[in-house]
């Protein structure tokens, strides 16, 4: 009986790894995190580094959700309500990430004008409050400016302006951030997908054990089986954790941010806005961002639009630092969702910043479940460590964090970046913006370039990004779509808005994923309608012809939607 | 400030400026072109659209003269509909279009007089042609760059798309694939195409190719010598009777380049219609430019004078030059937004004279973006904020919120015009051209 026994146990075991090989049904992991997020790819490298088998799942891409509408702005000190624990932490990760992730870093000159003396004092006393963390970090102090050295160092202020104070920030690529976490998880044995939705949590006797997730590309649902699932899906938690049966109460407030054509400053600018919420003009990349706004919102996390309210309250208040500000080509507005904790009695802007994990089998009896709320994009890493901190005790495994003292893929050596400018006859400014989102990989890219010489043509001309970047990242880092290309590439989300470069990817796209010509034409109308999302809302003024380019391109050259009897060729 | 004076003054140098003064210039008057750029017309693909598409149908027309008859009977403030009301009212007797079909075909006719026959084509069949973007689209007349490429005329034909190394705007695989499968779809009689991606050697660069620097270079024998040699070394075996090319086959000395092609390899040659950066269009302005006749000055028109029924003169500026120009009529030729003549300055408008501005049905004086377009990029029904312009009577004479004519002396032609989309269409050039030689009929009845 025994021997049938074992026998029987030795079929049913090899019938399973024989499904595992196959890569079909059984799935099994310590840890699922769900979201792909900063935070889930934060607690996904966290776990694969602490040894645990881990899967993460996102329903689209990678930072497609908050994330990718966050300003990139690391331990910004104003702006923020004053919780001295929180701005601790915010200063201490923004250290942690110049260790780990330098070259996606760079410091962004702040200026905070003022109108008055009460407001200068005010103001310098806010700032020294930060400056009094930051000085144990050797960062360095805010110093106030008077009228005529401000308006030196940005000559297009207001010149009703008293002063202004001036510090220092750090600015981040959050979309590469991402994908870094991402790289290191898989490094350490991580499995990654993106276009997973997850469409059911599954439980028994209350306790979580997996989940069913759809892959959105092909259509077929899949089945994970893991000891624990992290609910990491920020604005969607409640509804993630609604699939658990269990509740996740949220405050979101919804925050709109303005794209300029191009860098319009010197440095960057914040002030109190109409609303006397703090509004925030920065030079990013070739571009500038102003805003945000901060405002509840109750609605449907997927149907966000950018209303005209919200732009004017953006224009109005920074107008009145930057009188010309309207005069310039806002490019592209985009809107998130703060995934904040809930919170009684404070207006949205007051709303805290503060994180929690919670352990659901504490709270409401379902094991094997947590959910991850609140904090900010900064704070990432932290809000990591906690979680997998959680998961560790409750796997009872004692393995200590370690994403604080090992750098992220992008930041393994130094490299010399003049040299291989040189090397390669190819502007530095290429190849140090390259280097501003791949950090020590460039020389890998750059040497396919020995292989293919047309590899050094520019794709994208505003940003402007070379084809063997393109294809590098095409080939390592998950991209399914030109959407996707986008966020690892920064093509475009330049001025043009992918208006001279969409047909281009399509065609390096089509080649490599096998794409028939259909398939490629619905994936450009895609990625063309996903750019108008962010468009239409905020058209006016002398955008107007740059649409009306687009248009011409397109449209005048015979591209028309696909009907439905094309859609089911595809 | 110096004053000049002329019978005429275009403002505008793009088709229907530069048009409206070769037509100008010959009926005697003394024409000028003020001009601040290229406009539109420089970044286009130089074919001649009538009318492809209409908002709301699904099918392509057959014919301009098919999609003016369609518009003429729905739409009463389309350009075509304008043009098709003969004494100011429409004309019951007659079938829908029929003036504007006439009027129309009259003016390419004259068009393609005035650049010497380099078009062919008819408003009674389309022309099916390639895109770079590896689209097919339907056009009216086709330059003598494309005119082997209406692919529905092709028979048992093989053809060989021409891609160039280190050329990134232009992936012959991936043109000559779609193509391909489109002209499937079509039914269209190709029996093979295929790419031909060939090294032009005779540069010294391999990367970041733009089709300027290469049609320049083709235009010199020696490199047109070398690249006809890569080409054939490219083709090897390879049986081809025709070869689409990106937009690369020169610029002033097109014809030359195209002919040596044909001739060396015995093959039929035509370029694909091509988006911006572009030489196509730039063929197009520098041909007229040189055969209009009419004077071209650069520079901004920054304001003028009026009596309140007759426009006196314009103030243009030219850097820091200032001059005014007197004319007896004025043409408003700008464009719309790409180049400034309608503009958004927290109210909308014409620029120069600040006329009053439709979408085809009511007045437009804010640009409320949620309003103005569809939430897909590429609708059907295509989008309203590219319907706006100037409103003008069946003489093409503009019209203020009143209804009445603004100027006595001003008419306008071109893409100024509101009440129809000219990228979902396809009619932009038809309807260019038609109002310039409709409006200088109005000129010369005004004179009387």
């Amino acid at each position: 009986m025994c021997y049938y026994n074992s026998v029987v146990f030795l079929y049913i075991k090899l019938l399973a790894n024989d499904i595992v090989q196959k890569g079909d049904i059984l799935r099994e992991y310590d840890v699922i995190v769900i979201g792909g997020g900063v935070t889930g790819a934060g607690i996904a490298r966290d776990a694969a580094m602490r040894g645990f088998k881990t899967l993460i799942l996102e329903r689209k891409d990678f930072s497609s959700g908050v994330t990718g509408a966050c300003m990139g702005m690391v331990a910004g000190p104003v702006g923020l309500p004053v919780e001295r624990e929180f701005n601790e932490w915010n200063v201490q990760e923004a250290q942690v990430l110049k260790q780990i992730a330098a070259p996606l870093m760079h410091t962004v000159p702040f200026l905070t004008p003022v109108f008055s003396e009460t407001e200068a004092v005010n103001q310098y006393k806010f700032l020294q409050l930060y400056y009094e963390i930051a000085k144990k970090y050797g960062e360095r102090e805010p110093v106030f400016l008077s009228r005529e050295h401000a308006l030196k160092l940005e000559p297009r202020l207001n010149k009703e302006i008293y002063g202004a104070t001036y510090h220092e920030e750090y600015a981040i690529d959050v979309f590469r951030l991402v994908i870094e976490n991402l790289l290191s998880a898989e490094n350490y044995g991580a499995d990654v997908y993106n276009y997973h939705e997850v469409t059911r949590i599954l439980k028994k006797n209350g306790q979580v054990y997996g989940v069913v997730a759809k892959d959105i590309l092909t259509g077929n649902e899949k089945e994970f089986y893991g000891k624990i699932v992290v609910n990491a899906t920020g604005p969607w938690a409640s509804k993630i954790a609604g699939l658990a049966d269990v509740e996740v109460k949220m405050r979101p407030t919804k925050g709109v941010i303005l794209i300029l054509e191009r860098r319009i400053t010197n440095v960057g600018l914040q002030m109190l806005g109409i609303d006397m919420t703090f509004k925030e003009l920065v030079p990013h990349e070739n571009t500038t961002l102003i805003g945000p706004t901060s405002d509840d919102y109750f609605g449907d996390p997927d149907e966000l639009t950018i209303t005209r309210t919200e732009i004017e309250l953006i224009l109005e208040s920074l107008s009145r630092l930057l009188p010309s500000l309207r005069e310039h080509r806002i490019i592209r507005g985009m809107a998130g969702l703060r995934p904040l904790l809930y919170k009684w009695g404070k207006p949205a802007a007051k709303v805290p910043r503060d994180f929690k994990v919670f352990d659901h089998e504490e709270q409401d009896d379902v094991g094997g479940f947590i959910s991850v709320v609140g904090g900010n994009m900064t704070i990432y890493r932290l809000m990591a460590e906690k979680t997998v901190d959680l998961i560790a005790k409750l796997l009872d495994k004692d393995v200590k964090c370690r994403t604080h003292l090992e750098p992220l893929p992008v930041n393994e050596k130094p490299v010399n970046i003049s040299e291989l400018s040189q090397k390669y006859n190819i502007p530095e400014i290429i190849v140090r913006n390259m280097y501003t989102r791949q950090g020590s990989k460039i020389e890998k890219i750059l040497s396919m370039i020995e292989e293919n010489e047309s590899y050094k043509s520019i794709i994208c001309t505003c940003e402007p990004v070379i084809t063997a970047e393109v294809i590098y990242s095409l080939e390592h880092e998950w991209v399914n779509t030109v959407d996707d290309l986008r966020r690892r590439t920064r093509i475009g989300v330049g001025p043009c808005q992918g208006s001279f470069c969409t047909h281009k990817v399509i065609a390096l796209l089509a080649k490599r994923k096998g794409w028939g010509p259909l398939k490629a034409q619905q994936e450009m109308l895609a990625f063309l309608n996903e750019r108008w999302k962010g468009k239409y809302p905020i058209l006016s003024k002398t955008q107007i012809p740059q649409e009306e380019l687009t248009q011409a391109i397109y449209v005048g050259l015979g591209l028309r939607s696909i009907n439905s009897t094309e859609r089911d060729e595809i | 400030m110096r004053k000049y004076r002329a019978d005429v003054v275009i403002i505008g140098g793009g088709i229907s400026g530069l048009y409206a003064g070769y037509l100008a210039n010959k009926l005697g008057y003394d024409a000028i072109v003020i001009r601040k750029g290229q406009g539109a017309t420089a970044l286009s693909s130089g074919n001649i659209d009538i009318m492809g598409y209409y908002e709301g149908q699904s099918g392509w027309f057959d014919s301009g003269a098919e999609g003016i008859r369609f518009v003429t009977k729905r739409n009463p403030t389309h350009p075509y509909s304008l043009l098709d009301m003969a004494e100011g009212v429409p004309d019951l007797t007659i079938e829908h279009g029929k003036h504007a079909i006439m009027l129309t075909d009259d003016s390419i006719k004259e068009f393609n007089t005035f650049l010497g026959n380099i078009y062919t084509g008819s408003i009674a069949k389309n022309a099916y042609i390639g895109t770079t973007l590896g689209t097919i689209k339907p056009t009216g007349y086709l330059p003598f760059y494309m005119a082997n490429g209406d692919l529905s005329h092709h028979n048992d034909t093989k053809i060989g798309v021409v891609g160039i190394y280190g050329y990134a705007d232009f992936d012959a695989g991936y043109c000559a694939d779609s193509l391909k499968h489109f002209s499937k779809q079509y039914h269209f009689g190709i029996d093979e195409i295929c790419p031909v991606t060939i090294k032009f050697k005779g540069l010294t660069e391999q990367s970041n190719l733009d089709p300027f620097n290469i049609a320049r270079k083709l235009e010199i024998d020696e490199y047109r010598q070398k690249f006809i040699d890569d080409i054939k070394t490219a083709l090897g075996s390879k049986e081809v009777t025709h070869l689409a090319f990106p937009p690369i086959l020169g610029i002033d000395n097109a014809k030359v380049v195209v002919s040596d092609i044909e001739n060396e390899l015995g093959v039929k040659v035509f370029e694909l219609a091509s988006l911006p950066p572009n030489t196509q269009g730039l063929r197009l302005v520098s041909l007229m430019e040189r055969t209009s006749g009419a004077k071209i000055q650069r520079g901004e028109v920054i304001s003028f004078n009026s009596d309140g029924s007759k426009i006196k003169s314009v103030v243009v500026r030219d850097y820091s030059s200032k001059f005014l120009f007197e004319g007896d009529f004025f043409i408003l030729a700008t464009g719309k937004f790409i180049s400034d003549g309608i503009i958004d300055t927290g109210t909308l408008k014409e620029s120069v004279f600040g006329l009053p501005v439709f979408d085809g049905k009511v007045w437009v004086k804010h640009f409320d973006p949620l309003k103005m377009s569809e939430r897909q990029l590429i609708s059907p029904k295509g989008h309203r904020f590219l319907r706006i312009g100037i409103r003008v009577n069946y003489k093409m004479q503009p019209l203020n919120d009143e209804m009445n004519i603004a100027y006595e002396n001003l008419v306008a032609a071109g893409s100024v015009i509101g009440g129809y989309d000219s990228a979902f269409e396809l009619s932009g050039f038809g309807v260019a051209i038609s109002t310039a030689y409709k409006a200088v009929q109005t000129l010369q009845e005004l004179r009387g």
